[in-house]
């Protein structure tokens, strides 16, 4: 589940630092600390590159990148789905605090930025951290080793609802480039 | 039409000194082309597409190999694909070549005796931004198969090519580009060949730059040229098409995925695809309200010529939870009473329901439940479906509890049907996860599903995850023939056999061989990676041999950690082995 409160927050702040043009100095720093995603990297290597790739591309399995940020939502999304089912030689045996540091790796890799604090595993802390807010404030202070993410043609399909206040939602606040949902900044009914 | 011409080639003169002497023994091999003919009957000794038959039944018969002497199979050679990735594919046979394809578009053809390369033919492939998450995995989803005909391969690539090859040398005869890859179009199954036309399904359309349109298209075997194309979620000869979509039009919407092989009926001209789910999943972000999303979790029969669609029949409607319906539709003729009933029977989705349809009408037949499902609630005697309403989300980030998983039930891995038996075997996986609604702005490259996935877990009092279940089939109701459960998950295509025999696969790495009328295990090995792909099976010269395909397997990776105690192995091992039984004959 999203933390609405901690979305807003993110998404006024960045409204901000777009008007004031201090991204680079003041962008949002994520719950991991740099020794976390180092000891992630190291049990990534180990554990995970061998299916995802080094550099987390993927190979036999998906390559762990937006495509799997957006598909898990949050970190308790993900933490809930790793930490009982990978690897699969040894599936949930890893310990939570590996997982928590591969996670944590993960969101560095990608593009968001430590903040000092150790990200947890607990359930409350992970579920209101969202993995794509997370990136994207990172990659606007030029977190991350992964590649910049191409930038889109203009008027890619977006779901019909794209746009729209869905129950649950959080407001738009930018046209898409992409073709989007339908629903899209639609007021959608959340769970409270 | 029939070829009595024959094609002479020479091995390579730098290959075959590095091949050795079985390629130089090779040097002068025969190709006899694929004719019409052989399409609609093939020799029992090939097996010349994806099911073997273009009714799609898996079944070979061959019964050189049998009930008495399985026990006595052993292992003529083993080979490692070309590259990894997700291992679904199908060997193709004829003429004494095994056909292979591998993960990103790459074919070999082997010696189907002794597995010598012959050729490889490596498909050049566009870069594309390696922020393209879902559409680079599609890429390492290994197409169910190539095709054969005349004296060419056909291969549809991820870059959403056809190109025919030479059948003798693995040259390039044509390529034709059917789609745009940069919108995240590709191919994720092989073609169907019939009547001098290359019928094929587009995949990739839960992508966000397909929006609007996912196809299936029928080109002229010659060249490439396009015939027809039929779009599977926008279809301005039917009304009922938009209205089931609510208020969102064609550029909000996605899927439709036509991602498993058709079948075709020569009597009536009619070739049957199914068609996967709708996105995003939920209808709460869909957008369409409690519209069915046509077509997608449908069946349909399209005239092979002209792409005209004859009639349609939705498995799942209005589906919430991504459970995908275009598994193989198998075609069964059986007589009673002097009538002649022509049937389409399909385990058409995720969640496991055994459909029976008329295949001239599209009339329904029957249903039966296979696995625990909860996503349907019951079926009307005119076969109108209805979903669990309680399990639609209302909410963003409201989660329910699915069952099948995102995972299945059941998968592309194809069941089997035997006319020896009138039994229709069924590899299946029991399994939940729970899903969760959310709302995410669209990426190039990635899909857009918008839902949340938890772990696959074992339904409430069921502890063995895997089931080969055998259907016995009539055109009036099907019959609970056998089960056979265990705790790995089924993870490969089912085959059949004259002999008596089904083989199926699992997780656990054993490939099985199961009496047709018992299930009970007659013979099973224990091989280096979980069991994929299509166990095919040809004969030479009074041998009979069975291809059983290796490999990582999605399929097996997310339902591990309901079966810890059997780990996977963290190694890929994609590879084909081949076992032999009979005596050379010459």
């Amino acid at each position: 589940m999203q933390n609405s409160e901690s979305r807003k927050h993110r998404l006024k702040l960045g409204m901000a630092l777009g008007i004031l043009g201090f991204a680079g100095s003041l962008a949002p720093a994520s719950a991991y600390t740099e020794e976390q995603a180092v000891t992630g990297r190291s049990q990534y290597t180990a554990q995970c590159a061998m299916c995802h790739g080094a550099q987390l591309e993927g190979g036999d399995a998906p390559g762990l990148t937006e495509d799997t940020m957006h598909n898990f939502n949050t970190v308790e999304g993900l933490f809930d789905m790793i930490s009982v089912t990978m690897p699969p030689q040894m599936p949930g045996e890893l310990g939570d605090q590996v997982y928590i540091d591969i996670i944590a790796y993960l969101l560095d890799f990608n593009g968001a930025v430590p903040d000092g604090d150790m990200l947890t595993p607990d359930p409350v802390v992970m579920a209101n951290i969202n993995l794509m807010d997370e990136i994207t404030a990172g990659r606007l202070a030029g977190g991350g080793d992964a590649p910049e993410p191409e930038v889109a043609p203009s008027g890619l399909p977006q779901a019909f609802t794209w746009g729209q206040q869905l129950p649950g939602s959080e407001p738009v606040q930018t046209e898409p480039a992409l073709p989007q949902a339908f629903t899209f900044g639609q007021d959608l009914p959340t769970v409270e | 039409m029939s070829f009595t011409f024959r094609t002479s080639f020479l091995a390579l003169a730098a290959g075959a000194s590095l091949l050795g002497t079985s390629a130089l023994a090779q040097a002068t091999r025969e190709y006899t082309p694929v004719t019409d003919e052989m399409i609609l009957n093939p020799p029992a000794e090939d097996w010349l597409m994806w099911r073997g038959t273009v009714d799609n039944h898996g079944y070979s018969q061959l019964d050189i190999l049998n009930k008495d002497n399985v026990g006595d199979l052993e292992l003529a050679w083993a080979w490692p694909m070309a590259d990894l990735g997700l291992q679904e594919t199908a060997a193709l046979v004829h003429d004494g070549i095994l056909f292979l394809q591998t993960n990103n578009s790459i074919v070999q053809a082997l010696d189907a005796v002794t597995g010598d390369l012959i050729w490889e033919y490596r498909h050049p492939l566009p870069e594309i931004s390696s922020t393209w998450g879902y559409q680079i995995y599609q890429s390492r989803r290994q197409k169910n198969s190539i095709a054969l005909y005349d004296d060419k391969v056909y291969l549809t690539t991820v870059d959403a090519k056809i190109v025919a090859l030479n059948a003798v040398d693995g040259k390039v005869a044509w390529e034709r580009q059917v789609n745009d890859y940069s919108k995240g179009y590709s191919y994720t199954v092989g073609p169907l060949v019939v009547n001098g036309k290359i019928i094929a399904a587009t995949s990739g359309c839960s992508i966000t730059g397909t929006a609007g349109a996912c196809y299936i298209t029928g080109h002229d075997a010659e060249n490439g040229e396009e015939l027809w194309r039929f779009n599977t979620i926008d279809d301005p000869n039917n009304p009922l098409v938009d209205a089931s979509w609510g208020d969102v039009p064609p550029e909000n919407r996605w899927g439709g995925t036509p991602w498993a092989t058709g079948s075709y009926d020569p009597r009536t001209n009619l070739t049957f695809w199914g068609i996967g789910m709708p996105a995003p999943y939920a209808e709460l972000v869909r957008g369409s309200g409690d519209g069915d999303a046509l077509y997608t979790n449908s069946t349909l029969a399209l005239d092979a010529d002209t792409g005209e669609l004859k009639w349609y029949y939705q498995h799942l409607p209005r589906d919430n939870w991504d459970l995908d319906s275009p598994f193989e539709r198998v075609l069964i003729d059986q007589e009673i009473d002097g009538e002649m009933h022509h049937m389409l029977v399909t385990v058409a989705g995720k969640n496991g329901i055994a459909f029976a349809l008329d295949r001239d009408t599209g009339e329904y037949l029957w249903s039966m439940d296979t696995i625990y499902q909860n996503s349907v609630t019951h079926i009307d005697d005119d076969g109108t479906v209805h979903i669990n309403e309680e399990l639609v989300p209302t909410a963003i980030g409201q989660q329910v509890m699915i069952c099948p998983s995102v995972s299945g039930g059941k998968l592309w891995q194809a069941a089997s049907y035997s006319p020896k038996t009138e039994q229709f075997y069924v590899p299946l996986t029991e399994a939940c996860n729970n899903v969760t609604a959310i709302q995410a702005e669209f990426t190039a490259g990635n899909a857009t599903g918008s839902m949340t996935f938890g772990p696959r877990v074992l339904p409430e009092g069921i502890t063995e995850a895997g089931l080969l279940q055998s259907i016995g089939i009539s055109p009036d109701t099907p019959e609970d023939a056998w089960k056979h459960r265990q705790r790995t998950s089924m993870t490969s295509t089912v085959l059949a056999t004259a002999g008596g025999l089904v083989f199926a696969g699992d997780a656990g790495r054993y490939i099985k061989a199961f009496d047709d009328e018992s299930g009970e295990v007659l013979w099973e090995q224990r091989l280096n990676a979980p069991v994929g792909g299509a166990p095919t099976t040809y004969a030479i010269d009074g041998v009979q041999y069975l291809v059983v395909p290796t490999g990582y397997s999605a399929a097996a990776a997310s339902s591990a950690s309901m079966f810890p105690e059997v780990p996977l192995p963290s190694g890929a091992g994609n590879s084909i082995f081949v076992y032999k039984i009979g005596s050379a004959t010459n």
